[in-house]
């Protein structure tokens, strides 16, 4: 263990709790929601633009602090949200919920959404997107937003009714990504936990693992845990074993869990507050003993993952970065990770790096002092039978990264 | 008081099993897959579409069978799918997933997506949506030749902007799919009695927990864990509240500690194996202690409203028929009544939406059909009470009247 090591976990091991006690320290809700307003207003004033129209309901929350049902909004665009370049934001929410966010000191008005999907407006579309246009036209002006302004995701319907109106509508996800991606000491916190928790469903993960057992009842596990500590989805269901984890990407089944069997996953994971923990672990399934060629591809994921958090340095562009990289070896090359390391917040987030020849493919920008990371890394060759997937989460200090996901890797497989 | 029929209930109790069986009845994957790619096609058809590019992944999977990190791809705009008019279909995968699909015999090509959001694209996002709409372009033209109207799911407008400009039409996309989703088979029905078998399994463990001292969110997580584990995929709210949490509704779980001698009632909005949804809503009483009178009237009147609402589905209806002759909602609880009586659901929720006696109107215009299914909903809560009630049922159309495919016992000591 270095004292590079041993610093690097300091923040990860000072992770508060989560419950209201009085005289521990605590994130403050008020200041977390106020820093990711004042970011969004502050993108929205740099792009001179009058403010943004929201949809995704992971921008919603990070500008207001409100949460509603989210994965049923994510694709049910009926709950939306108008954050002006200054003063506070309007939210539009379900109607039969509107008792929910009256609260907030990040919403002067909740007014009732008007939807225009054809799951309720059907027929009426038309007419819908009318009243839906006046109605937020009205709050625009009421704001003097002007005619410039952004949208993270909008239908075309909608779109076209505020084009004829004057609206000139610009991307949004610019917006709202590089809002997002310097976090506070609060957001760090609120991660933290959420980390927390999903390395609790980690841990009860590997002590159900046993021959027979299937992929998707390991993956269960994660699932039970995350929700009782407080916890709220996970994006994918990314746990594969045996054959199934080369190429990486197979989504947990029904197969049965060997002896002697690599099982990998990739959490994935939304937890408490909304933040998002996205670590992943490759475990080897008893009894029996890892046979050389599993630890050779483990060997090489964790120098991998290593070596690229050890690079992570504030100042250098991401196109650097990806320079900088562990160099994957050939016969590793055509099944590797989409990329290096990308962004995480509330979800996967900006930016991308990529791998030291596509370096150019990377985002553009540059690294960061609060910025969050996740370190990737899949090992597994055109010829194998199985790969592994490692994963870390790190914070970008002045110091280089510090290490935010902390749960052991296997002894088993690591000499 | 309203009984059960005993054969509303023949369908569910003759649910398949889930597993690889030689000699069993199976749902027959490819028939459904074509099945539902063939009602797509039909939409399109008769409405003179070239295709309909699709990026919700729920309509991707009812199209062609494919599914792909749904949940992250709903938020995540890099996996869309091409359905022309007749043909296959075409998918742009998520690339270092592209050998995912490759066995399906709905997908005629798989390409590598383009992505054009600023998580991937950062400042390029311009060129990059230049790239994405002249391949895309490309393969309109040539599977779909000389037609240029197209319909989209859901577009932002940049992806709009560069479809105009090479010269498409855009059409609504949503009304082609949910048309094409509303009438299930006899395989998407098999499917969904699975889900809900795996549904009811997970409010069966909820009902063992259920204690005095448990936080919602304890209780919530069992739902979770027995879908996962029996092969469901997500669960699309978290929609469990208890004691003052139940009024007015809409509350998603917390860590709100439960009392005995309270409410807690739930919706599972759950999507289980196959991705087809179980949504049914129940309402509980947390023991030890007795229910009181008040949480048996409200109780009551919540069972009445799902029976009698149930009852009212024959083919032949139109919408608004069914919704003006549906229970009225007594005046104590009109204002926190539930958004809608009914809506449909397939593989999430569903058109149609169907509203109740005193707004009738505004139910979507339409007829019920064989072959539908749908979500009977109540909410029965007073704007001075302090509890709620919440119960929901899942039905089928069929020519003898509503099937009921969820069957979880209501509770005893509640109902009388």
């Amino acid at each position: 263990m270095t004292d590079r090591y041993l610093d690097s976990i300091r923040l990860g091991r000072n992770t508060p709790g989560m419950a209201q006690h009085d005289a521990e320290p605590q994130i403050d809700m008020k200041r977390m929601r106020a820093y990711r307003l004042g970011r969004m207003q502050a993108q929205l004033k740099r792009l001179d633009l009058g403010g943004i129209i929201l949809y995704d309901p992971i921008n919603i929350r990070y500008a207001t602090g409100s949460s509603n049902m989210q994965v049923w909004f994510t694709h049910n665009p009926i709950r939306y949200c108008w954050v002006p370049v200054e003063g506070v934001p309007v939210l539009f929410d379900y109607a039969k919920s509107m008792h929910l966010y009256s609260h907030l000191e990040t919403i002067r008005e909740v007014r009732p959404a008007i939807g225009y999907i054809y799951m309720s407006a059907s027929e009426r579309l038309e007419e819908r997107v009318a009243l839906w246009a006046n109605d937020i036209d009205e709050v625009m002006q009421g704001d003097n937003a002007g005619k410039r302004i952004a949208a993270d995701r909008l239908d075309f319907e909608g779109a076209n009714a505020l084009q004829e109106k004057g609206y000139d509508i610009h991307s949004g996800t610019r917006v709202t990504e590089l809002a997002r991606v310097i976090k506070s000491d609060d957001e760090i916190a609120a991660m933290n936990i959420a980390i927390s928790a999903c390395e609790a469903g980690m841990a009860k993960m590997r002590e159900e693992l046993r021959p027979g057992i299937t992929e998707v009842e390991l993956w269960s596990h994660l699932h039970q845990v995350n929700i009782a500590l407080g916890g709220e989805w996970i994006e994918t269901r990314l746990l594969a074993s045996g054959g199934r984890t080369n190429p990486w990407f197979c989504e947990a089944s029904t197969r049965i869990i060997r002896a002697g069997e690599l099982v990998a996953f990739d959490t994935d994971l939304v937890g408490p507050f909304g933040y998002c923990a996205d670590v992943s672990r490759t475990y080897f399934c008893e009894p029996g003993r890892p046979t050389d060629e599993q630890k050779r591809l483990y060997n090489h994921a964790y120098n991998q993952v290593q070596h690229n958090i050890d690079m992570l340095q504030p100042g250098m562009t991401f196109v650097e970065a990806a320079q900088k990289s562990w160099k994957i070896p050939n016969e590793f090359h055509a099944r590797r990770y989409g990329i290096t390391a990308h962004g995480v917040g509330l979800v996967d987030e900006y930016p991308a790096i990529t791998f030291t020849d596509n370096a150019e493919a990377s985002s553009t920008g540059s690294l960061e002092v609060g910025m969050t990371v996740c370190v990737e890394s899949y090992i597994g060759s055109e010829v194998g039978n199985e790969g592994v997937k490692l994963e870390e989460q790190v914070l970008i200090t002045e110091n280089g990264a510090a290490r935010l996901s902390t749960f052991p890797y296997e002894d088993a497989l690591l000499n | 008081m309203t009984d059960i029929s005993l054969e509303s209930l023949r369908l569910a109790r003759n649910t398949t099993g889930i597993g690889q069986h030689d000699a069993e009845p199976q749902i027959d994957m490819v028939r459904m897959r074509g099945y539902r790619l063939g009602r797509v096609q039909k939409m399109l058809q008769k409405r003179d579409l070239a295709g309909v590019l699709l990026y919700d992944p729920i309509n991707v999977r009812y199209a062609n069978g494919s599914s792909n990190m749904q949940v992250w791809i709903l938020h995540n705009q890099h996996r869309y799918c091409w359905v022309p008019a007749e043909g296959k279909t075409v998918l742009f995968d998520y690339p270092p997933s592209v050998h995912l699909a490759e066995h399906l015999e709905t997908i005629s090509d798989i390409r590598r997506a383009r992505a054009w959001t600023y998580f991937g694209a950062g400042d390029r996002y311009e060129e990059k949506v230049k790239v994405w709409s002249d391949e895309l372009a490309d393969v309109i033209r040539e599977t779909s030749p000389g037609n240029t109207r197209i319909a989209v799911d859901h577009l932002d407008p940049l992806g709009a902007k560069a479809l105009e400009a090479e010269g498409f039409s855009l059409h609504n996309g949503q009304e082609v799919m949910e048309r094409a989703r509303v009438i299930k088979n006899s395989d998407e029905i098999a499917a969904m009695l699975i889900s809900i078998s795996v549904c009811e399994a997970g409010m069966a463990k909820m009902y063992e927990e259920l204690r005095a001292g448990i936080t919602e969110n304890q209780l919530w997580s069992h739902l979770h864990q027995v879908n996962i584990a029996m092969g469901g995929e997500w669960i699309e709210t978290r929609l469990l509240a208890s004691g003052g949490r139940t009024n007015p509704w809409f509350r998603e779980c917390s860590d709100r500690v439960i009392r005995a001698g309270e409410l807690v009632a739930f919706d599972t909005d759950l999507i289980g194996p196959f991705g087809y949804c179980s949504d049914v809503s129940r309402t509980w009483f947390c023991g030890p202690g007795k229910p009181s009178d008040e949480q048996k009237r409200i109780y009551n009147y919540a069972y009445d409203q799902v029976q009698t609402n149930i009852n009212e589905f024959r083919p032949g209806r139109t919408f608004r028929e069914i919704a003006e002759s549906s229970w009225r909602v007594p005046n104590e609880f009109v204002a926190r009544r539930y958004g809608s009586m009914t809506h449909g659901v397939g593989m999430a929720d569903e058109w149609p939406h169907l509203t109740f006696s005193d707004n009738a109107d505004d139910s979507t215009p339409g007829t019920a059909e064989v072959g539908m299914t749908l979500c009977v909903e109540s909410y029965i809560g007073a704007e001075d009470g302090v509890e709620g009630v919440k119960l929901e049922e899942q039905i089928l159309i069929t020519d003898e009247g509503p099937q009921r495919l969820s069957t979880f016992p209501y509770e005893d000591n509640l109902l009388n």
